[in-house]
C-alpha cells in the first residue's frame, strides 16, 4: 500500500494512518536495508550461539568427508585423472557442500525451527526474511568452510595442482549457495513432515553427484540428464568453480556467473516477496 | 494513563478452514473458526477462554498475520492486515507457549537482541533489557543461558523478551504456565501494569480462567470455533446467576448442634426476614459437618451476612468468604465440565 492509497483509504483513523505513515517512511531506503543488515547480524549471532556447542566436531567431519571424496576420486580403480578432470572433482566437492549449504541445511534448519515453534516466533518479528534466510545460510557456510578448504588443498597437497585462487571463487561459492536457497527455504518453509524433507534432501544429493554434470562430464550422461543438469543450479556452480581453480576466464565461465546471479536473485526475490511464512 | 480508543483489533466473520490433508491429517475439513466476530478495545486485557481445540490459537495467528482466514476480515488500528501482515508485526509482540528463539544465549544478551529485531538501537535495547530485568526480578539469571532456565523462568523471560520495544499490542498464549505462585503473581501484576501505565492491548489466551480474571477487563469464550459468550467477566456472570454465596466454617463449638440444625434454622429465619416475591429464597448447602454455604442475592449480601452472623453467633464461626460466581463458573456453564477433558488445565481456585 503506497502512502497516497493510505490517505484515500476512507477506512482509515488518523492515528493509525500517523502510525502506519511514520512506520512506512522509517522503513524505506536507507533505513530499510540497515534494518535488513541489522536483523542480519542478529540472527547470525544467534545462529552461531546455536551451532558453536558442536563446532569442534562440524569441522572434523567436515574435513575428513572432501577429503576422503577427493582422495577416492583420485584414486578410483586405476583411474589416473588430468588435471582437468582432478579439478572437476575438486570442483564437484566443493558443491556437493554448497548444495549441503544452500539446499539441505537450510531447508532441515527450516523444518527444526518449524518443529520447535521458533519458525512461528520469527514468524511474528517485523524482521527481514531475506535477511533471516541468509543468516541462516551464512552460519551454514562457517561450518562447511573445512568442507571447501579441504578439497582444494588437498588438490595441492595430494596431486600438485596448479590451483588458482582468488576473490572470482569466493564470489562463485556465494552465489552458488544463494542459487539454491529459494528452493530449500520453499522445502523447508512448505513442507511440514522432517522426514520427507530428509528424504527430498537425500535425493536431490544423490541426483547431484551422480546423475548430474558435477563428477561426471556432461557429455558422457545420457541425453535426459543433461537436460535435467542444464536447469540444475549445481551444474554452474561447478563449472564455474572449476574455471576459477584453473583460472580460465572465458565466455562460459561468464555466462555460468550469470546464470547462476539469476538463479540467486530468482530465489531472494521468491524467499522475501512470494514466499509465505504462515502457521497455516 | 493512556486515553482508551475503541477498536484497536475487529474481526469480522471470520472462519478458518483446515482442509483435509493439510496440517489436520483429517479426511474431513475442520473449522477452527467459525464466523467469529469480536472487537478488542485499545488498551484493554482481553482474554480468549476456552479448551484445548477451541480455535483460540488459530484465532490469534491469524490477528497477528501468521495465518491467512479462509473468509472474513481483521482490522488491526483500521488496517487490513489480511492484505498488509506487516503492519500487525511492526505493532505487536507475541509471548507463545513454546518455541522462543534464543535458546542458546543468555538472558540479558537475549533481550537486547529482541530489542533490536524489533527496530531499536541496540544503546535503546540496552536501556530498555536493563528495565525489564528489574521489573521482572531477573537479575539473578541475566547471565544464564536461556535453555539452562527451568520451565517457570523461560516464561518470564519470554514475558520479557515479547515486551521488549514496547509493543502497542501484546498477545500472550498462557502466560503464567509452569510458574510458581509468587511468579503467577508476579507476571499477573506486570500485566495489569504494564496495561494500565502504557496503554498496552493485551490479548490473553488461557486455560487459568480463575487467575486470569483479576486482570481480564473483556472476556470471549470459544470453543468449538465460535464464540459462546463475550463481554465483561461481570456480565457474563450475572448472565449465568445474580446470587453470591456466602461460605462458612464453624468450629467446635458446634457440639451441641449440627450443622444441618442450624442451616434450617437460619434457613427459616432469613426466608421470613428477607424473602420477597422478588427474591429468590436463600438456598442452603451443607458441603461438610463443619461447613455450610448460604446463596444470596449479591445486593442484599451486607445485610444478610450482618443477620446470619449474629443468629449464628460468631464465637461459632472460625472463618467466612464472600463470593461472586466466578469467570471460571462462566466458562464451566458455557463449555461445560466435559469439554475440558482434564479440570486441572482450567486452573484452581485460590
Amino acid at each position: 500500500m503506497t502512502t497516497r492509497e493510505i490517505e484515500e483509504n476512507p477506512t482509515l483513523n488518523k492515528g493509525s494512518l500517523k502510525t502506519y505513515q511514520n512506520n512506512w517512511l522509517l522503513r524505506s531506503g536507507f533505513n530499510q536495508l540497515s534494518r535488513a543488515f541489522n536483523d542480519f547480524r542478529i540472527i547470525l549471532i544467534e545462529q552461531i550461539y546455536i551451532i558453536r556447542r558442536y563446532l569442534v566436531y562440524f569441522f572434523f567431519l567436515n574435513t575428513v568427508g572432501p577429503f576422503a571424496l577427493v582422495f577416492a576420486m583420485g584414486h578410483y580403480a586405476g583411474f589416473h585423472p588430468d588435471q582437468t578432470e582432478l579439478l572437476r572433482i575438486i570442483s564437484g566437492t566443493v558443491t556437493f557442500a554448497l548444495v549441503t549449504v544452500g539446499f539441505t541445511s537450510v531447508a532441515q534448519r527450516l523444518s527444526i525451527m518449524r518443529q520447535q515453534g521458533t519458525l512461528l516466533y520469527y514468524c511474528a518479528l517485523p524482521i527481514n526474511k531475506v535477511s533471516f534466510v541468509t543468516a541462516l545460510l551464512i552460519s551454514r557456510l562457517v561450518i562447511l568452510i573445512p568442507s571447501i578448504v579441504t578439497p582444494i588443498v588437498a588438490g595441492i597437497i595430494m596431486y600438485n595442482l596448479e590451483i588458482h585462487l582468488d576473490l572470482w571463487l569466493l564470489g562463485v561459492m556465494i552465489l552458488g549457495a544463494f542459487s539454491l536457497v529459494a528452493l530449500g527455504t520453499t522445502l523447508g518453509v512448505l513442507v511440514k513432515s522432517y522426514e520427507l524433507i530428509s528424504l527430498v534432501c537425500n535425493a536431490f544429493i544423490v541426483v547431484m553427484a551422480l546423475a548430474s554434470p558435477n563428477f561426471i562430464p556432461n557429455y558422457l550422461l545420457p541425453l535426459p540428464l543433461q537436460v535435467l543438469g542444464w536447469v540444475l543450479p549445481s551444474t554452474y556452480t561447478s563449472d564455474a568453480i572449476s574455471h576459477c581453480l584453473a583460472g580460465t576466464y572465458d565466455r562460459v565461465s561468464y555466462f555460468d556467473v550469470l546464470v547462476l546471479s539469476v538463479m540467486a536473485l530468482v530465489g531472494i526475490v521468491i524467499t522475501g516477496k512470494f514466499l509465505k511464512w504462515s502457521a497455516d | 494513563m493512556i486515553e482508551t480508543v475503541k477498536n484497536c483489533i475487529e474481526v469480522s466473520n471470520l472462519t478458518k478452514i483446515y482442509e483435509a490433508g493439510g496440517r489436520s491429517k483429517a479426511r474431513q475439513p475442520i473449522v477452527a473458526n467459525d464466523a467469529i466476530s469480536l472487537e478488542i478495545n485499545q488498551g484493554e486485557v482481553f482474554g480468549l477462554l476456552g479448551p484445548n481445540g477451541a480455535g483460540k490459537t488459530t484465532l490469534v495467528n491469524q490477528i497477528l498475520g501468521l495465518a491467512t482466514p479462509t473468509e472474513g476480515s481483521i482490522f488491526v488500528k483500521g488496517i487490513d492486515i489480511i492484505k498488509h501482515p506487516a503492519f500487525v508485526k511492526s505493532l505487536a509482540s507475541y509471548l507463545p507457549q513454546r518455541g522462543i528463539a534464543f535458546e542458546y544465549t543468555e538472558v540479558h544478551k537475549a533481550l537486547l537482541f529482541a530489542g533490536q529485531l524489533k527496530g531499536l538501537t541496540k544503546i535503546q535495547a540496552k536501556i530498555q533489557s536493563e528495565q525489564l530485568i528489574g521489573e521482572l526480578d531477573l537479575g539473578e539469571v541475566a547471565d544464564t543461558f536461556f535453555n539452562k532456565l527451568s520451565g517457570g523462568m523461560r516464561r518470564v523471560v519470554g514475558l520479557g523478551l515479547a515486551l521488549m520495544g514496547r509493543p502497542e499490542i501484546l498477545v500472550m498464549d498462557e502466560p503464567t504456565n509452569e510458574l510458581d505462585p509468587v511468579r503467577r503473581r508476579r507476571v499477573w501484576n506486570i500485566i495489569q501494569e504494564i496495561n494500565r501505565e502504557r496503554g498496552i492491548t493485551c490479548i490473553l489466551v488461557t486455560h487459568n480462567v480463575a487467575e486470569a480474571e483479576t486482570v481480564l477487563q473483556r472476556v470471549a469464550i470459544i470453543d468449538k470455533g465460535k464464540v459462546l459468550a463475550l463481554g465483561t467477566p461481570g456480565k457474563l456472570k450475572q448472565q449465568i446467576s445474580t446470587e453470591a454465596f456466602l461460605d462458612l466454617t464453624l468450629n467446635d463449638m458446634l457440639e451441641t448442634r449440627d450443622t444441618k440444625t442450624i442451616a434450617e434454622e437460619v434457613k427459616f429465619k432469613l426466608d421470613q426476614r428477607f424473602h420477597s416475591a422478588t427474591l429468590p429464597a436463600f438456598r442452603f448447602s451443607v458441603e461438610s459437618p463443619n461447613n455450610l454455604k448460604i446463596y444470596l442475592p449479591f445486593e442484599q449480601s451486607g445485610e444478610v451476612i450482618n443477620f446470619i452472623v449474629s443468629e449464628i453467633g460468631p464465637q461459632v464461626i472460625d472463618d467466612f468468604k464472600l463470593a461472586h460466581t466466578s469467570l471460571e463458573d462462566v466458562y464451566l456453564h458455557h463449555v461445560g465440565p466435559e469439554a475440558s477433558l482434564n479440570k486441572s488445565e482450567i486452573g484452581s481456585r485460590s
